[in-house]
């Protein structure tokens, strides 16, 4: 027995840390990859280094351009035409961002990051790691956002560094709302919103799908889902994607519906993360099952 | 008995630690990157002295554990479980020879891959299981056909590590 001792005490210490809870692992794990938030900083300097030198000017690359700019000014040309279309599609678009405006956040709640590092080990790979954590008030499960969109949730802060799962992961659900482009009989009002629930699906082509969509909907790609802050997680209006694929099987009493994340995240490197955010009652919404 | 020194195998630990995430999670294909602690549990597994090879790639898990948003402490189960099997299985294969040590890493990673994207898929069922399993398989190949180049270079560090062994009949 003894003899075994060495393989058994490992095992069954990894056990024991299996079972306790997530919320405290959390914190340790942040805190014992804090020494190696300076490599991250450093591997993000050298990276863009490396971009800034693999693309310099040169005549070339002014050539270039300029032939790029006079094909352009032809599309132009082309453009013009479709802006009738685009001027409609304006129209329906501004009582949503009327109501963004009304929910824009106030100064000085949130806390601006910088991604270290991208992907974790495991099988769940979709997080990121930002050189902020709970010394700079981050704390877990405060929304993260770039440009305006949804990255991700923060899962885990140490006091210097903190992990952020990206929408995507299954373990990230979110209430959000459709908002459809098109505006007939079947659907309500154009600019008006339809409850549902956003899941990750791990998949990479299409990371998200957008649940409990009513099949009397009408739902068109490129249609907007933002969150509806229903859940008390999340603040109302962040986009989180558009949808980029119905696939309805007949007897479904919803829609299958796939939705492209807004925020890219291969190309994220600062986020800001939200730390506090008006907490607005929605009205009742058109769609709600 | 040959001892295993722990300090130079905690350096090495964080330094294939860096590595991998400022290194190789960047070259990710598909959600699917080398997966270089498991290779360094896998040096631990083969060439470790018997009694510390579980202890030593139980560490490994849990440096990969750090980086893994899920439960702390699975990598260290499932890393450690496997030494306590391979520790056995060691001596019937030739485990210097780069197709086993491929064969082996893509086998073990791919078992454990697909263990996590079935527990994944029962906890979470809006997760696709296909995608989880493709992205794992991937994984395991990126690791198998990495892993005969690192452990050729992580067995030159066995005296450093006090993985030399001398056999006899004791530890057979």
């Amino acid at each position: 027995m003894r003899k075994h001792l060495n393989t058994i005490i490992p095992l069954v210490i990894a056990l024991a840390l299996i079972l306790v809870p997530p919320a405290i692992t959390g914190r340790i794990r942040m805190f014992a990859a804090t020494p190696l938030r300076p490599v991250g900083e450093a591997r993000r300097a050298i990276a863009a280094n490396i971009a800034a030198a693999l693309n310099p000017s040169s005549p070339q690359k002014e050539k270039s351009l300029a032939d790029e700019n006079a094909a352009l000014r032809e599309q132009i040309e082309k453009l013009q035409q479709q802006l009738d279309s685009a001027r409609r599609q304006l129209a329906q678009y501004q009582d949503f961002a009327a109501n963004r405006a009304e929910n824009t956040l106030p100064v000085g709640k949130a806390v601006a990051a910088t991604v270290i590092f991208k992907g974790g080990t495991g099988t769940l790979r979709r997080a990121l790691y930002i050189n902020r954590g709970t010394l700079d008030g981050v704390r877990e499960g405060m929304p993260v956002v770039s440009g305006g969109a949804l990255v991700g949730v923060v899962n885990a802060a140490g006091p210097a560094m903190s992990e952020v799962i990206a929408l995507g992961d299954p373990r990230l659900k979110i209430s959000v709302y459709l908002v459809p482009l098109k505006s007939d009989e079947a659907n309500p009002p154009a600019g008006d919103r339809i409850a549902g629930i956003l899941a990750g699906t791990a998949k990479e082509d299409s990371p998200l799908r957008l649940q409990y969509i009513w099949r009397r909907v009408q739902v068109a790609k490129d249609d907007l889902v933002v969150t509806s802050g229903y859940d008390g997680r999340l603040p109302r209006g962040l986009v989180a994607g558009y949808v980029s694929r119905v696939t309805d099987k007949a007897d479904d009493l919803h829609h299958a519906i796939d939705v492209r994340p807004a925020a890219d995240f291969d190309s994220i490197n600062q986020v800001l993360v939200l730390t506090a955010w008006p907490q607005a009652v929605p009205p009742r919404d058109a769609g709600l099952p | 008995m040959a001892r295993m020194r722990e300090l130079p195998y905690m350096v090495l630990l964080m330094a294939c630690l860096v590595i991998q995430v400022a290194v190789l999670n960047g070259l990710g294909v598909m959600g699917a990157a080398p997966d270089l602690l498991f290779i360094v549990a896998l040096y631990a597994a083969l060439f470790a002295p018997r009694n510390h090879a579980v202890l030593a790639a139980a560490m490994a898990g849990l440096a990969c554990d750090i980086f893994a948003s899920g439960r702390f402490g699975v990598h260290a189960l499932l890393f450690g479980a496997l030494a306590a099997v391979l520790v056995h299985a060691r001596e019937k294969v030739f485990k210097e020879h780069p197709i086993i040590q491929a064969v082996i890493a893509f086998a073990a990673l791919g078992a454990i891959e697909a263990a996590g994207a079935f527990a994944t898929k029962l906890q979470y069922p809006e997760a696709s299981l296909g995608a989880l399993i493709a992205s794992g398989v991937l994984g395991a190949l990126w690791t198998a056909a990495l892993a005969p180049f690192a452990l050729a270079l992580l067995v030159k560090f066995n005296r450093a590590m006090g993985f030399i062994q001398k056999r006899s009949f004791a530890d057979a």
